[in-house]
């Protein structure tokens, strides 16, 4: 293979994930028809290491299953899953359910010697509780390839060989297992956890090759459910299986399940904390030039700052970043720029350092350098060259630049020599999109596929208007269903919009961007601001960069706008917005409180926490809750979805700050509905503030 | 049968959108797209490092002009024997920009950090390495940083012991010196590494064989 095929070979691999699927710790865990580690029907204690993320696919007659797992922590998993139950109905015109349920599980024990892990997990907790089941099990590992476990399960789990639950001595409510009022669905169905009869379940995992794993089960899950409504075959509580691991990270699992039917599943994993090119293909950064004995003297006075600019906005664009001002004052040059290419901001600020090492007269010993993001300064950094002279290629080097350097507000414009933006004010694109609905009850999956226009002129690089349009080439449905919702129909007409406006304008918008005090930051959006709703927006966000927190204030005025999605209006209007709070958790975790008024005028809260990985990876969930009722609300009950963002350099090995962000809502419904809009302040200035710098810091000398 | 088709037609369209190619002058692409290409080489991405790309610096008059700006730097497996050009030289330290665009710092002949190679070593601490060597022989504590997964800084300490010091032929390329040779073998984290160091007579590193990563592997460097 040449140099080049090989290195093909090697992005590639990068890009699938192939070479970063379970760690050597994980080797011999397999995933089950839950889509969560076990044998078959029944889970285990064991657990993938942080950070693992599955999608697994399981079948089997009358049922299939798409499930998602995400190991959080070390101790610590969430699922979700798709099912979809065949022929489930008999007398309604649509046969099938479709049902979604989220799993926890926590261990609560890690396996030693001669101490087997205990993990205690609920399956189904949030939702219809269709399959819902509690376990507590036990599993210890035999040498380098057995594995066996037991454990004891309440619901589903006991629907075979139950007895009395023995949590049944704490009181007689653990007795009996309510019958679960659905309602609306979507409410944790606490009342019924671990309560009625409990079972027994255990079984085997023999990992006979480096391929090749064997499983056998006593399974406590009935299957009551499937045997009522299809002719699902059960003869017997044991099940047989193997699972074949064709290459790290897949696995595909045949099982023959009790004693009647076949059940498939294929798995896909990943673990997002590892990477196999973990530096990246990045170009090398200019090396530092450390000043001569003789320097000071043969340069003292010979560059001015006029001439000193354009050599700094040629140095700043070989590295793709964009040089917006420039202020040399005496021992002090004070750099404002825009980082368009690195996702870590810290590779950004180590990069203009050293080509300020090249470029600055000696003089110059303090560097401040501003990060522009929109138009503002989001932050300062200052750092001692000499400091940077004396750490490049040092051993503690990368910690130590951080130590001494300071981090607070911008200066202000005041001094700063602007310099143009030698890049067009206008810009355009033409490409494709894809768009998805999900979990819709007629058609779980519904794609979009289409042409996107965009289009954006920088008035100046705080003041910009944009606008884009779509044109779908495969619309999501042709006959869209009309809103049940008695709540203003602020979202659930989304099937309206997008089947009478294509083509549609999807927003079209003038923004500026303010920095009226130094740690205070300001944005007004005006226009067609979503594809939904167009009108005013006023935002102010007070962040100081050196600290974890920001406070933040919203408050728009939003029209809804046309089916048609051009520029008509509707006859419904309303004053919308929300304090927020945010606080970045030194241990890789984001929380985020907003409360305020929504846009069908419930009053109410949005909680949201987001698991942020320090490559750029992103998996979080949130919910509200207003004064709509859960039966004014609909289906669902209350809004809550779960989110991720990847970044893409993650599988391209090259810098980008160009990142796949996925919302899964379990539904659209009216109430606690937000207004979505490009741009706000907090996604916009956090880069350049302490957490994310902190978090990306290791990249500084990259 | 009509759901077939409509898949059939969606996939068709799928397929002709993939295959459609941004444009305009915005500078980015779908991240759907994004990835597809980093997927699927043929679509159209790749990592830098094309041979027939070397940056400014690398004609042969150049080189002729100026042979001793210049190295021959070999990655085993990975890059061919390439030149590299020193593009800073200060205080003791010394960095090569290779013809593949990556970089390689070198302090007194010490390889103390690479950069564009993927799994760049972040900087390193040789120890009392030299001092060992002029010694003929002894034991070192070497020091690397490397990048994790999660952006961290990683560091490795490797238990070393210096030996050799036989007079050997050694190839640079452009002529054969005789040169002092040198092993440094290390072990630590998991890892076991051979270096290998060429000493003239006056006591420089005229050829060197270090260890980069786990990736990586060795980087081959010797003066023209």
């Amino acid at each position: 293979m040449t140099m080049t095929g090989r290195l093909l070979a090697a992005a590639s691999l990068a890009a699938l994930g192939a070479a970063s699927g379970p760690a050597q710790a994980d080797e011999g865990i397999s995933w089950a028809l839950y889509g969560t580690p076990g044998i078959i029907d029944t889970p285990v204690a064991a657990m993938p290491s942080s950070g693992t993320i599955s999608g697994t696919f399981t079948g089997f007659s009358g049922q299939i299953r798409t499930n998602f797992s995400f190991q959080v922590e070390d101790r610590l998993s969430v699922g979700l899953r798709y099912s979809t139950f065949f022929d489930y109905y008999t007398n309604l015109d649509q046969n099938n359910l479709y049902d979604r349920s989220f799993d926890i599980a926590y261990q609560l024990v890690q396996e030693s010697e001669y101490v087997p892990a205990v993990t205690v997990g609920l399956r189904d907790f949030l939702g219809t509780g269709i399959l819902s089941s509690e376990y507590v099990v036990a599993s210890k590992t035999f040498g380098t390839s057995v594995r066996a476990s037991a454990g004891l399960g309440w619901g589903r789990l006991a629907s075979e060989g139950g007895f009395d639950n023995p949590l049944g001595i704490f009181g007689d409510d653990f007795d009996t297992r309510p019958q679960q009022e659905i309602g609306q669905g979507g409410t944790l169905s606490y009342e019924s956890w671990f309560r009625g009869p409990a079972a027994i379940f255990g079984g085997v995992e023999w990992a006979a090759t480096e391929k090749l794993t064997f499983k056998a089960e006593y399974s406590s899950d009935g299957y009551d459910l499937e045997r009522s409504r299809n002719e699902f075959g059960y003869s017997t509580p044991l099940n047989v299986g193997v699972v074949w691991f064709p290459r790290p990270g897949i696995q595909l699992a045949f099982n023959y399940l009790h004693g009647n039917e076949l059940a498939l599943a294929a798995t896909v994993l990943l673990n997002v904390e590892e990477r196999p090119l973990p530096s990246g293909f990045d170009s090398p950064p200019p090396p530092v030039r450390v000043r001569g004995a003789d320097a000071a003297a043969s340069w003292q006075g010979a560059v001015t700052q006029t001439e000193l600019t354009p050599r700094l906005s040629a140095a700043l664009a070989e590295e793709g970043l964009e040089l917006r001002g420039v202020e040399l004052a005496g021992d002090r040059l004070r750099v404002r720029y825009h980082n368009p290419r690195y996702r870590a901001e810290a590779q950004a600020l180590g990069r203009v350092a050293r080509i300020l090492t090249r470029e600055a007269p000696p003089q110059v010993e303090t560097f401040e350098l501003e990060p522009e993001y929109s138009g503002i300064a989001v932050s300062g950094v200052t750092l001692s060259r000499s400091d940077i002279e004396a750490l490049e290629n040092r051993v503690g080097g990368t910690d130590a630049i951080f130590q001494r350097g300071t981090l607070g507000p911008a200066g202000p414009n005041a001094g700063l020599t602007e310099v143009e933006d030698p890049s067009p004010a206008f810009t355009w694109g033409l490409g494709p999109y894809a768009g998805f609905v999900l979990f819709d009850n007629d058609e779980p999956l519904q794609v979009e596929l289409g042409l996107q226009a965009k289009a954006r002129y920088e008035i100046t690089p705080s003041l910009v208007a944009s606008g884009a349009m779509r044109l779908a080439l495969t619309p999501y449905r042709e006959d869209p269903k009309p809103s049940d919702s008695v709540l203003p129909h602020v979202r659930s007409d989304g099937e309206l919009y997008a089947n009478t406006g294509n083509p549609g304008i999807e927003y079209l918008t003038l923004a500026w961007y303010g920095r009226p005090a130094p740690a205070i930051y300001s944005r007004v959006t005006l226009g067609y601001l979503e594809p939904m709703f167009g009108g005013v927006s006023g935002e102010l966000l007070y962040a100081p960069p050196d600290q974890r927190w920001a406070l933040g204030a919203e408050v728009n005025y939003a029209v809804q706008r046309e089916y048609e999605q051009l520029f008509g209006f509707r006859d419904y209007d309303i004053v919308t917005g929300h304090v927020s709070a945010y606080y970045d958790f030194d241990f890789g975790y984001h929380a985020q409180v907003d409360a305020g008024r929504y846009l069908a005028g419930d009053w109410g809260a949005t909680f949201s926490l987001d698991r942020e990985f320090e490559n750029g990876w992103k998996i979080g969930g949130y919910f509200t809750f207003t004064d709509v009722s859960f039966e004014e609300f609909g289906e669902g009950s209350f809004d809550k979805g779960v989110r991720i963002t990847v970044p893409l350099d993650y599988f391209t090995g090259t810098p980008t700050r160009q990142t796949l962000d996925a919302n899964i809502v379990s539904l659209s419904r009216d109430g606690g509905a937000k207004l979505d809009i490009d741009g706000r302040l907090y996604e916009t200035v956090r880069d350049g503030h302490l957490s994310d710098l902190q978090d990306g810091w290791g990249r500084f000398w990259r | 049968m009509g759901t077939v088709l409509e898949m059939m037609r969606k996939a068709l369209i799928a397929a002709a959108l993939m295959a459609l190619s941004s444009c305009g002058t915005t500078g980015q692409q779908s991240p759907v797209l994004t990835l597809a290409r980093a997927a699927i080489p043929a679509l159209g991405a790749g990592p830098p490092g094309d041979p027939s790309a070397a940056p400014p610096g690398f004609s042969p008059q150049e080189v002729a002009a100026n042979p001793g700006a210049y190295s021959l730097i070999t990655i085993h497996g990975l890059y061919p024997a390439g030149l590299a050009r020193i593009v800073e030289a200060s205080d003791g330290r010394v960095t090569y920009e290779s013809q593949y665009r990556f970089s390689a710092a070198y302090r007194d002949g010490i390889l103390v950090g690479t950069r564009g190679l993927a799994d760049d070593l972040m900087a390193a601490d040789p120890g009392n390495l030299l001092a060992a060597i002029r010694a003929g022989g002894g034991t070192t504590r070497r020091v690397h940083e490397t990048l994790s997964p999660l952006d961290e800084i990683e560091r490795t300490s490797f238990d070393c012991t210096i030996g050799g010091g036989a007079l050997e032929t050694v190839n640079l390329g452009l002529k054969e010196v005789p040169a002092r040779g040198w092993e440094e073998e290390c072990l630590g984290g998991g890892l076991q590494f051979k270096n290998k160091y060429w000493l003239d007579s006056a006591g420089e590193i005229v050829a060197s064989r270090q260890f980069v990563s786990e990736t990586v592997a060795y980087l081959r460097e010797n003066s023209l």
